[in-house]
């Protein structure tokens, strides 16, 4: 059976890109590897594109970015939730950073970019409300007409999140990512993480306290999805397709990341060493079938799958079985520490997420196996 | 809302005199004969603590009773208190907490202590460093309540308040500063630390640790040997230099330091030194 399947490679740098691109990936993605879809200046997709232009080995290689994880504006509300301030605040805004990014992206790489969109912190309404206008913004423009428009939602297992949401190195970690707001009756005090400098850098906004809370993880029933979750995934693959994107991606949340927990729920899945405290075993959220269930749908749908969120080679050799995949995104398992040439091994070992390098090595790990 | 500082307003302030005069009186700069190696010292110290004029004070013709001291005590205070940043070698040697900063110390411990020539003396010192900082509209507010700044804190940035609460407690018994004061004033450095070098991007979390740990340092130096001098000077009786010495500091005094802060040091020490 012919496939036109492809590996997915969020990158940084236009080293990165290189190292991405002789490994075997077919799209890459620009952003800001210190989020789950981490947002990333024009100027900077810009200088990724050409990079990309300067390294492709073929003319099937396209290129993606997002414009954040969720599309709030200043505040979400208690719940987590998003909050408009007016009518179509948020589906507006949305769409200028669509434009935006995809005029970033340019043509010159493929005809075809692609444009992540996160939606979490949204409940139903307000995703399709997002997704048409972005969809109706990108093709009334000569310029960004061929972009795709893919959808990026964050499945949830929140009884893991909250056994592990306590954890020094979860904590430490989301405390340097920013993943936390001023709270004076916080459970955290950031001079328990940080050096008067760190503490100092994190008060950058002005804010007297010095203690805060972590951004949670809120449920699917909190963001107004009725059901369980594969009655959310029917509901999104559904609403995505009506509202003219072309895929739907399957992601985890920086929480979830951190915490280790990851996508798929897999055998190979082992105790983890932490940067402080003890080791974690990694989690997965879905289980093959049910990813093979939702890749399936969204063909049904008449819209492309994608699979990400923590995934290793081990589960990239698992998922690669479902047919119906059209594409899995990887950073975390195609990078690795990369000491300095002549330097001791051994050192920055324990690097965080956002501390290590995309490596060809790496990433050959994950493309297809039939493109092998 | 700062009042602005005329000299005219000052010149009919009485200046309230002390009782009682020197108990060591000072050495004049010709009259020690170890082949000017004192009177040297006593130059440097007149030509820095002067800012760049030469003003030969009575401490260090006090201090020169001790030759040795005088002469180790211009370099070694110049240190931490007149000297800007400056960097040897590469590393910065002094200078890490900026001069206004330092002048609102030095005249919260003579104000605590209680020390006439400190008092006076920084009280005028401490105007010109503003000025030439251009911050002179804030002087007054914040030199004005150095004695009971804690009831108006409206004048104070949150550093400033923080180092004044420290002060106030060496001075008074060091044991009483706590360790989270002490974390407090810390982060509050480094934030500033953030806030002057906005844009530069260069300081790095671990240079500005090393950065508040040195700037600790200096600020604990500075209050605890202004401690020192304010206590010395009192028991001593050290006197302000007037009409008839070298230099005729009082004048200086009456006719450039706004009128508020002259009466508020008269209030302070009263005929005392």
């Amino acid at each position: 059976m012919k496939q036109n399947r492809r590996l997915l490679i969020s990158i940084f740098t236009p080293g990165e890109v290189r190292e991405a691109l002789i490994g075997g990936a077919r799209i890459i993605d620009c952003e800001d590897p210190r989020t789950s879809l981490g947002n990333i200046s024009p100027h900077t997709i810009m200088e990724l594109s050409e990079s990309v232009l300067a390294y492709k080995t073929s003319l099937h290689v396209q290129i993606s970015t997002n414009i954040g994880e969720e599309q709030l504006l200043f505040d979400r509300g208690a719940s987590g939730v998003a909050v408009q301030k007016f009518e179509h605040e948020i589906a507006g805004k949305a769409a200028q950073a669509a434009l935006g990014v995809a005029t970033a992206m340019g043509t010159k790489v493929h005809p075809v970019n692609i444009i992540k969109i996160g939606i979490d912190a949204m409940g139903p309404d307000l995703i399709e409300e997002v997704i048409e206008e972005i969809v109706r913004t990108v093709r009334r423009s000569d310029w960004t007409n061929h972009s795709q428009v893919v959808p990026v939602f964050f499945v949830r297992d929140l009884q893991l999140w909250a056994a592990r949401h306590t954890h020094p190195g979860v904590i430490k970690e989301l405390l340097e990512l920013g993943e936390y707001y001023p709270d004076p009756q916080g459970p955290i005090d950031l001079q328990d993480y940080f050096s008067a400098a760190g503490v100092a850098r994190r008060q950058l906004g002005g804010y007297a306290t010095t203690r805060v809370s972590l951004n949670q993880i809120v449920s699917y029933a909190e963001l107004g999805f009725p059901g369980d979750q594969r009655q959310v995934l029917k509901q999104l693959v559904k609403t995505c397709a009506q509202a003219g994107a072309n895929g739907l991606m399957l992601d985890t949340s920086i929480q979830s990341k951190v915490a280790k927990i990851g996508l798929l729920k897999h055998a190979s899945n082992t105790q983890e060493v932490m940067p402080v405290g003890p080791p974690i075993k990694r989690e997965g959220i879905l289980t093959l079938d049910e990813c093979r269930w939702f890749c399936d749908y969204c063909h049904w749908a008449g819209i492309e799958s994608y699979l990400a969120g923590s995934l290793l080679p081990e589960h990239a050799a698992s998922v690669w079985q479902i047919e119906s995949l059209d594409s899995i995104a990887v950073r975390g398992g195609a990078s690795e520490t990369v000491t300095e040439p002549g330097a001791a091994p051994g050192q920055n070992e324990h690097a965080a997420r956002h501390q290590k390098r995309i490596t060809r090595r790496r990433v050959e790990l994950f493309v297809p196996p039939e493109q092998r | 809302m700062a009042t602005t500082i005329t000299s005219k307003e000052t010149k009919d302030v009485v200046h309230r005199m002390p009782k009682g005069s020197a108990r060591v009186p000072p050495r004049p700069i010709g009259s020690i004969p170890d082949k000017g190696v004192t009177a040297s010292a006593i130059a440097h110290a007149s030509w820095t603590w002067g800012q760049g004029t030469y003003f030969p004070s009575n401490l260090i013709k006090t201090m020169a009773h001790c030759p040795r001291l005088a002469q180790t005590e211009v370099d070694y205070a110049n240190a931490f208190i007149f000297d800007e940043s400056f960097h040897l070698n590469g590393v910065q040697q002094g200078g890490f907490i900026d001069r206004c900063l330092k002048e609102l110390l030095i005249n919260a411990v003579a104000a605590n202590n209680r020390c006439r020539y400190s008092l006076e003396h920084h009280s005028f010192i401490g105007l010109l460093t503003f000025r030439v900082a251009g911050r002179e509209q804030e002087y007054l507010d914040k030199f004005l309540h150095l004695h009971e700044f804690d009831q108006f804190q409206q004048y104070y940035t949150a550093l400033e308040l923080s180092v004044l609460v420290l002060t106030k407690k060496i001075c008074r018994d060091p044991h009483l500063v706590s360790d989270q004061e002490f974390q407090e004033l810390a982060r509050l450095l480094a934030a500033e630390n953030l806030r002057v070098r906005r844009g530069d991007g260069s300081l790095t979390d671990q240079d500005n640790d090393q950065l508040v740990n040195s700037q600790l340092v200096e600020i604990t130096w500075l209050v605890s040997h202004f401690c020192l001098l304010t206590r010395w000077f009192t028991v001593l009786q050290v006197e302000a230099e007037k009409k008839g010495d070298e230099v005729d500091f009082l004048e200086a005094y009456r006719t450039t330091v706004p009128r508020e802060i002259i009466e508020r040091n008269n209030d302070l020490i009263g005929d005392g030194y």
